[in-house]
């Protein structure tokens, strides 16, 4: 029996593996690879803090905002997104960061995440899928995991392991002084990313595979992610679905998911 | 006949939520929460036997489904896996828990304001509008709180209340 469960659970996590996707972000990049090209990487994984998480996290959350039309302020759906995604976050891996769930005014197709726990998907990601809270569940989830595992805070840990330190923006005053251009410069780092480059195939493979564990543990159909891939795959009429050349082919993440 | 097809499908939920998660017994997990209390048995609504602290490793006795009997020390009893972690944190994170979330059971519903050095961007770049939606985010997102969370957990039969 526990053979049985473990060649499922290798079968299933093989099938995911390599793979996950995410491609409501942006491509260009690997965090892995640079963090291992950086021989002076010193500040590891979690050398950025809270605090300081919190400032870029918050910067990058306006810049999200003023790039695709402001916030959708429908209280109902607005309610329901963070309903839904403070129930994924329940039983995500870093509890110490309090999430938030925003509607972007814009009827491109599109998702993202700031450091700190800004998540947001935009108008027409949310008409999208519709009443099916799996498939928002999948695609929240997949957005969660870039927070969790510290996507964009590992490029700019990279970026600063390269050229100098990051205490500046720990400053509560970086923003009215001259240590801006510094905080400036950070937040660039991201928003470039999230919106010219984009993650790496890798990043977004990850981001994939944690989404739909962390959907499926708390209850959503696993598929969920995968059946709203389908769907942008498939088209949406008179819609935009921004995804960028370097990102995987929908084709391949799609391949990469189970089937369910 | 569509009795049986919601059992199969919650049965199947089920069944993926525990390979996608793929402990076993021998298995280690890891506390992620700043307490995690173990219950007399698997279900959200039962008797807790003890509360563990943030980033202790626990032993994987036995697996229900979603659900681990583990023991740590003296301390044994069920514990949800979505309430434990496959690789432990660090414990450096224990001091980033919010105060109010000590006796909760989670920080993540804490609220934490839009963060004044954003703020201070926000207003040096020019995107003032955009700071002040981001800031509705925030307190649309801070109604939704840890009770309202739970409740339509246990209203939805997800997560450990499924």
């Amino acid at each position: 029996m526990k053979c049985v469960r473990s060649s499922l659970a290798v079968l299933v996590l093989a099938a995911t593996a390599g793979t996950c996707l995410a491609q409501f972000s942006l491509n260009g990049f690997d965090p892995f690879k640079a963090v291992k090209d950086a021989g002076n990487f010193v500040k590891g994984v979690a050398g950025i803090g809270l605090k300081e998480e919190n400032s870029i996290g918050g910067a990058v959350a306006i810049e999200i905002v003023a790039r695709f039309g402001g916030v959708w302020k429908d209280a109902a759906a607005t309610r329901r997104v963070n309903l839904i995604g403070k129930s994924l976050t329940r039983y995500c891996d870093r509890q110490e960061l309090n999430f938030k769930f925003g509607l972007l005014n814009s009827e491109t197709i599109n998702a993202f995440s700031a450091p700190g726990g800004y998540v947001f998907i935009t108008k027409g990601l949310y008409d999208l899928v519709g009443d099916n809270d799996d498939q928002l569940a999948g695609v929240l989830g997949h957005e969660i995991t870039h927070v969790t595992q510290r996507h964009a805070l590992k490029i700019i840990e990279r970026g600063q392991a390269l050229s100098g330190g990051l205490g500046v923006i720990s400053d509560a005053t970086a923003a009215k002084n001259n240590n801006f251009s510094e905080l400036s410069g950070v937040v660039n780092e991201v928003t470039t990313t999230l919106f010219e480059k984009g993650f790496d195939p890798k990043t977004e493979y990850a981001a994939d595979k944690g989404g739909r564990a962390l959907a499926a543990v708390t209850g959503y159909a696993p598929g969920g992610l995968r059946a709203t891939l389908i769907r942008l795959k498939m088209g949406s009429a008179g819609k935009t679905a921004v995804i960028f050349p370097t990102h995987p082919s929908l084709a391949k993440r799609i391949a990469r998911l189970p089937e369910e | 006949m569509k009795k049986h097809a919601r059992f199969w499908l919650g049965a199947g939920v089920l069944f993926c939520a525990s390979a996608l998660l793929a402990y076993d017994v021998g298995d280690k997990a890891y506390t992620k929460k700043l307490e995690t209390h173990l219950l007399d048995q698997p279900q959200a609504l039962a008797h807790p036997v003890a509360k563990i602290d943030f980033a202790v490793e626990l032993n994987v006795e036995q697996v229900n489904g979603a659900w681990l009997l583990v023991s740590a020390g003296d301390n044994r009893g069920w514990v949800f896996a979505g309430n434990v972690a496959e690789k432990k944190p660090s414990g450096d994170h224990k001091t980033d828990f919010l105060p109010s979330s000590a006796s909760g059971t989670t920080a993540s519903i804490a609220a934490r304001p839009l963060d004044e050095v954003a703020k201070g961007y926000g207003d040096q770049k020019g995107l003032g509008e955009a700071k002040e939606d981001v800031e509705w985010v925030e307190r649309q997102s801070a109604q939704v709180d840890d009770a309202a969370v739970t409740a339509y957990l246990q209203a939805k039969k997800l997560g450990e209340y499924k």
